[in-house]
């Protein structure tokens, strides 16, 4: 089964970098400002895309405060069903590298290949709101 | 071999794409400020300063759907082709991009992958006659 991988540097404390991943009002910020989660282990989360003609129902699997988030995904998508999103904070001598890996994919479609590109423009979105440089979020609405 | 895909929908006809992708100066509105186009027409892009010199050369000539080019330098680079692909339906591009024929999936394969992903924002951007213009100044990331 296909992954999507991505890295990037990131200038700011690991903490900083996971509020913004974990938590409701971070990930508003870089990924789309329709999200709601709930911040638990368990929690329910939300994405709605451009007025909600796409959705993505997830769950919350694992909070690790600042080292990583992994979130399953349940729908609506039917190719992002089964699959499941991994942030992993790794500290470096100053700043942190981001690992990310979009798992269990069952073909590497079309979609697949434009979700690949949406998540390296969402890495440099999250980069940069981590380090104060907000352009806010790829969705707005 | 290993390649990166990725792809992107922009909401302009293939014509304006083409421009983008197909010669040398169009990677300067999206991809790096720092751009040179040698006698032979070699493509080279300067990165952080030149510390990284990527040099470019078209493989055959381009069609108004196909555009590669062959890398000529850089450690993991060099050996690899950028191939473009462009397809049209109702006034809208999608485009299909391939970094082909990378020796091994290396953690600087992984970064490309997420670089590429921002670039394609850029070239979409572009292609559309919006900001931000390239992802790369002359000495960095251009913001």
């Amino acid at each position: 089964m296909p992954d999507l991988l991505h890295e990037i540097f990131v200038n700011a404390p690991a903490e900083k970098i996971y509020a913004a991943i974990a938590t409701q009002k971070g990930l508003r910020l870089w990924w789309t400002a329709d999200t709601t989660i709930e911040e638990r282990v368990g929690g329910n989360a939300v994405f709605g895309f451009d007025k909600r003609a796409t959705v993505f129902r997830m769950k919350v699997e694992e909070l690790v405060p600042s080292k990583r988030v992994v979130l399953s995904c349940h729908g609506d998508v039917e190719e992002w069903k089964g699959t499941r999103l991994t942030w992993e904070i790794v500290p470096q001598d100053r700043g942190s590298s981001v690992q990310f890996r979009h798992a269990h994919w069952r073909e590497a479609t079309r979609l697949f290949a434009i979700c690949n590109s949406s998540w390296g423009e969402l890495m440099h979105r999250l980069r940069d709101y981590s380090e104060g440089k907000n352009r806010g979020p790829l969705w707005t609405e | 071999m290993s390649d990166i895909r990725t792809a992107i929908q922009i909401d302009v006809p293939t014509a304006k794409v083409f421009p983008l992708v197909g010669s040398g100066p169009g990677f300067a509105k999206w991809w790096a400020e720092d751009l040179t186009v040698r006698s032979d027409g070699t493509v080279d892009l300067g990165f952080f300063n030149r510390s990284t010199v990527y040099s470019l050369r078209l493989v055959k000539a381009p069609t108004p759907t196909e555009v590669e080019w062959h890398c000529l330098s850089g450690k993991e680079w060099k050996g690899t082709r950028l191939l473009f692909q462009l397809s049209e339906s109702k006034g809208q591009t999608l485009l299909r991009f391939t970094h082909a024929d990378w020796e091994a999936v290396t953690d600087y394969f992984v970064s490309c992958n997420t670089t590429w992903g921002a670039l394609m924002f850029r070239l979409k951007c572009a292609a559309e006659g919006r900001a931000p213009g390239p992802l790369f100044s002359t000495a960095g990331w251009a913001l």
